[in-house]
């Protein structure tokens, strides 16, 4: 049934579009069009998936990529960005459902770990990512002719973007999967603390290699803005999100979709990062006051919508075709990565402590890539326009594969972790373990 | 004077209906298919054969005024106004609605030329020609060109005011009007370019986002972050019972209510001193406000069950009739007035095909009340609620017949059809994607999937009808109306999930609404007030003519509402339906004065409702029981 009603709005869409003889025809009117269809379509690729036993989410991205740009086209790319508000909305609640998420207070414990982890897996990783890429030169063309220090400077910086990981997957998997332990926990904190220390690495890396180039990178200039602002401001927005949730009984959802709003168009007209500005209201929230199971319950009945919109989109946005050009190098760090992170996690979750779960098994949390590796790439387009859209298509072609294949993977872990359905209330109500032990209390079932 | 307001609507409608126009998109040749999706699909044919379009409809539309003999040929061949794009040899610059030169100019031939030009033979088309004894045949009254047509010696394609009924000798100035109408429903409408006020929200933008100035980050996040505070301080204010009392005094409740304090946050975040809600942002949120239309026109449908026509109290029709038919009247009588004023009495405007359709959305909102004003009617609340969702399918008609019957200009689509066949379009693509929805709907298993899937399902339909140049609303109450009646349709989870989100989705789309109310065309305003004040005219004479002789019997207070209702959240989408279709020009006037007139008569509302509560009850005044009521209307 499934099938066939997919069939039946591919249908229908392919005969609305061929009424437009123009690429740009039908105005905005496309984009109400698109947000139906890939909603639809979206969610019963993800029921498909699911009775294969595969990650909804992975579903999600299947149909973007099946009905967007790159197969089918029936969603063009214009539609694509014309719903960037949508994508925008869909980060910033994402993230603000990260931050909701993030009881400080209860993830003390882990705190030990999740730091290891960074440490070791994720700055570990930038550094052989950095050093494959060096040493791939010979296959990638945009370093042909490159000075030997400026390719230094250009692989530490592609070392760096092909490192981060995806809080949006995580948060939507264990969503999807009502999964919560140690494991879904460090994920999180690990991604989430991961992403500030990419973006850190980002800027620095990016800055050493325009200087070789000749010049300053924006990156740079704007780095303590960026961060430091988006969190800042992102507390002072959850402070707003507080009195509100704590004053007005009626309009929630509208105020948390404009929040949502004002962190994606807002946040990035003044260059703050949107994910960061969410997270730290949503931290702010969750942490200093007592809204935070309230945050969480109105959020949650609007993820679904947000969360089909946000992969379907992303499965759309993907250049399948940019893997014919960089398809070796790019299964190669995607392996290499995958590798690094995961004994990465394993030797720092045994150096500090974790419970044997969180060893075996965080790292493959760390997998996933979305978001965040395609808006560095942007930026990585933006300070180095000599070569940036050739690197570009690294970027695209890693994350690519990536996003398709790490939810498998991390789902997969979850499963086996034996945390998926233990979620029964929110994460904050989960009584934290006594100090100086590095075991979580565990999930009330 | 009633009878001729009723006889000039009433002809209107009738000519608008009968009127198979077979044109094509503004008239202009279908384009040569490029890009992907024209690639895909059968070269289109711009010149159907007009034997099988205009004759056959107008037919279809009189059919007791078919005469089988051929028409003669000189009886159509008269000069009649047409557009540049039709004398391809002699090519004027093309013009839109204002004389403004747009670039859409085309030397090719138009649809609406290759169907007239087949006229010329005499065809066995059967031809409307009256046959009672007692219908005049009106001889067409000469054209006079409009500054944006050029005249020229070719055969009308349509024939439509030769079968207009005209009874009495007062003939002569209604046929002309009449005429008049028809001659402006056989000109395409003119290509327009949609306003820059609204030009975001139609084209959208592209390119990167702007970007503010590094010293001018701190202040624009400090007025963010003070922006949404003001907004929670308002939001928490709003629910305090001091603020509702101070509301409630100054007559106001209503007005907040309804919705509009959320136009003027959208007026004051789209002005220059704010702007936030910059071309980009409106860009942006345009999936937001075709999905609120759709949802309206859905909710609409969707609460237009067929149980709302069955034991209906007697006299119903007549009711229902006059509600509709006297302040579309009215008002059009009121528009067609104004312009006539201000055009200098000339019989050109009449036929200006982008009047016309301005009056037509005019009239047709005029007839729309909002349902909420039976809210405390108490018994005959219901009677009074199910006339006024039986008068909102006069709005959806109207709408419906507008969209098909004055396509938007604009030569970058391929079908090219007759005007009926988009109505046919219309219903039929409203009751196919209600189908396809009504298995989606099936497949939902919790309450947050079924949400989902309606919010997918409405955007969908209302992008669908935008794509195709059609009204949103239109389609979407098809689709609702569709699944309200078919069986096994999961209507009460459906009900949940279109009221939980009714509102925040209204509400926002009155916020984009707001900001693209061009509020300084002075005209607007204008209009406003003969608007409101027509509206309500016809209202009252509507009430007090058409409810003696029906023999239904309602309490004051309900007959009251159905004089002083609001006009409600239909009215106003579809007026900004109509501007999203034909997004330039004339329509911003009209924008202006349906929301002022909407907030006008919320204002006069509240201001009734007081009189009324601090007036004593007249002795004998009957305020019947429902029991009553139905005793006395009986089942129809």
């Amino acid at each position: 049934m499934s099938l066939l009603l997919l069939l039946m709005l591919g249908f229908l869409m392919h005969a609305t579009r061929s009424f437009s003889s123009g690429v740009h025809a039908a105005g905005t009117s496309g984009a109400s069009l698109a947000l139906g269809y890939v909603l639809l379509t979206a969610f019963f690729a993800g029921g498909i998936f699911k009775t294969m036993r595969l990650p909804k989410l992975t579903g999600y991205i299947a149909a973007g990529i099946l009905v967007g740009p790159q197969v089918l086209g029936l969603v063009t790319e214009r539609m694509v960005d014309q719903l960037g508000v949508v994508n925008g909305m869909a980060i910033a609640l994402i993230a603000l459902t990260a931050g909701a998420e993030m009881d400080l207070k209860a993830m003390r414990p882990l705190f030990r770990s999740i730091a290891a982890i960074c440490l070791i897996a994720i700055t570990g990783t930038a550094v052989v990512l950095s050093l494959l890429v060096f040493a791939l030169r010979p296959l990638l063309p945009f370093f042909a002719g490159m000075p030997f220090m400026t390719a230094v400077a250009v692989s530490i910086v592609l070392g760096v973007v092909l490192t981060a990981q995806s809080p949006a997957v995580v948060v939507a998997l264990r969503d999807e999967l009502e999964a919560d332990g140690p494991v879904s926990r460090t994920v999180l904190g690990v991604v989430v603390a991961g992403d500030l220390v990419v973006i850190l690495f980002f800027a620095g890396a990016s800055t050493f290699a325009r200087s070789m180039l000749g010049g300053i990178a924006e990156a740079g200039s704007g780095l303590a803005w960026e961060l430091l602002g988006s969190l800042l401001v992102g507390g002072a927005l959850g402070l707003v999100l507080t009195l509100y949730l704590s004053r007005v009984e009626k309009g929630t959802e509208l105020f948390l979709l404009m929040m949502a709003f004002v962190c994606a168009e807002v946040g990035a007209r003044v260059h703050l990062d949107p994910l960061l500005l969410a997270l730290g209201a949503g931290l702010v929230v969750r942490n200093f006051s007592r809204q935070g199971d309230r945050l969480h319950q109105k959020i949650e009945a609007s993820a679904l919508p947000v969360y089909l919109l946000f992969f379907a989109t992303a499965g759309a946005s993907i250049h399948l075709d940019v893997l014919q050009t960089v398809g070796i190098p790019a299964a190669l760090i995607v392996a290499t990565r995958g590798i690094s992170l995961l004994s990465g996690t394993r030797l720092a979750a045994r150096t500090a402590g974790a419970p044997p779960e969180v060893t075996r098994w965080a790292g493959y949390g760390l997998l996933p890539q979305a978001g965040l590796a395609l808006a560095l790439s942007l930026l990585f387009v933006k300070n180095f326009p000599e070569f940036g859209e050739h690197a570009r298509a690294l970027t695209l072609g890693v994350v690519a594969l990536n996003e398709l294949l790490a939810p498998v993977v991390y789902r997969w872990s979850l499963v086996r972790a034996g945390e998926v359905g233990q979620r029964t209330q929110p994460v904050a109500a989960v009584e934290p373990a006594p100090p100086g032990t590095d075991t979580p209390a565990p999930a009330p079932v | 004077m009633i009878g001729r307001v009723l006889l000039f609507g009433v002809a209107l409608f009738a000519a608008t209906a009968a009127h198979a126009q077979p044109a094509s998109e503004d008239g202009a040749p279908a384009p040569e298919p490029t890009g992907t999706a024209a690639a895909s699909e059968p070269s289109p044919e711009p010149t159907p054969a007009p034997e099988a379009t205009a004759a056959p409809e107008t037919a279809v539309a009189t059919p007791d005024l078919v005469d089988p003999t051929p028409e003669p040929q000189t009886a159509t061949s008269e000069p009649v106004a047409t557009t540049p794009a039709a004398t391809p040899e002699e090519t004027p610059e093309p013009t839109n609605a204002e004389g403004v030169a747009t670039p859409e100019a085309t030397p090719e031939p138009t649809t609406a030329e290759a169907l007239a030009t087949p006229r010329v033979t005499p065809a066995n088309t059967p031809v409307a020609v009256p046959t009672a004894s007692r219908r005049k045949r009106i001889s067409r009254a000469t054209p006079t060109p409009t500054p944006t047509a050029t005249v020229v010696e070719t055969p009308t394609p349509l024939e439509l005011p030769d079968v207009v009924l005209v009874e009495n000798t007062s003939a002569g100035a209604v046929a002309t009007i009449t005429s008049a109408l028809g001659a402006a429903l056989a000109q395409p409408l003119p290509p327009v370019t949609p306003e820059p006020a609204i030009a975001p929200i139609i084209e959208g933008t592209t390119g990167p986002k702007a970007v503010i100035a590094v010293g001018e980050r701190p202040a624009a996040v400090v007025w963010t972050i003070l922006g949404l505070l003001a907004i929670a301080v308002l939001a928490y204010g709003a629910g305090d019972p001091r603020v509702l009392r101070l509301e409630e005094s100054l007559g106001v409740s209503q007005v907040i209510t309804a919705g509009f304090p959320f136009v003027l946050l959208g007026m004051i975040a789209r002005s220059g001193p704010v702007g936030i809600l910059n071309d980009e942002m409106l860009a942006e949120l345009s999936p937001l406000l075709r999905l609120a239309l759709g949802w309206i026109g859905f909710v609409v449908g969707f609460r237009f069950d067929a149980q709302l026509l069955g034991g209906l109290p007697r006299g119903t029709a007549r009711v229902v009739t006059f509600a509709t038919s006297i302040p579309f009247a009215t008002v059009l009588a009121t528009t067609a007035l104004l312009l006539l004023l201000t055009t200098g009495l000339s019989e050109a405007s009449l036929r200006d095909p982008v009047f016309l359709r301005d009056a037509l959305i005019l009239g047709t909102v005029g007839t729309m009340t909002a349902v909420t004003a039976t809210r405390h009617l108490g018994p005959a609340g219901d009677t009074v609620q199910r006339l006024l969702r039986i008068e909102e399918l006069a709005g959806i008609a109207g709408l419906a017949l507008v969209g098909a019957y004055f396509r938007p200009s604009g030569a970058t689509v391929s079908w090219q059809l007759p005007a009926t066949a988009w109505l046919f379009l219309t219903v039929g693509i409203g009751a196919t994607v209600g189908a396809v929805v009504y298995g989606v709907l099936l497949r939902a298993k919790t309450d947050v999937e079924f949400t989902t899937l309606t919010i997918g399902s409405i955007s969908f339909v209302a992008g669908m009808a935008g794509y195709l140049h059609l009204s949103s609303v239109v389609v979407a109450f098809i689709s609702g109306a569709l699944l309200s009646n078919v069986p096994g349709a999961p209507k009460q989870r459906l009900s949940i999930a279109l009221e939980r989100l009714e509102r925040p989705v209204y509400l926002l789309s009155l916020v984009v609404i707001g900001a693209l109310w061009d509020v300084n065309d002075w005209r607007g305003w204008v209009l406003m007030p003969f608007f409101a004040a027509s509206r309500l005219g016809g209202k009252w004479l509507a009430v007090r003519f058409g409810l003696p002789g029906s023999g239904m019997l309602l309490p004051s207070d309900a007959r009251n509402a159905l004089v002083f209702a609001p006009i409600g959240p239909l009215g106003i989408a579809i007026v900004v339906n109509a501007q999203l279709l034909y997004p330039g020009g004339s329509i911003s006037r009209i924008v202006s004065a349906v929301i002022g007139g909407a907030v006008l008569t919320e204002i006069a509302v509240q201001l009734h409702a007081r009189v009324i509560r601090e007036r004593p009850p007249a002795k004998g005044e009957p305020t019947p029981a429902r029991s009553e009521i139905d005793a006395a209307g009986g089942p129809a």
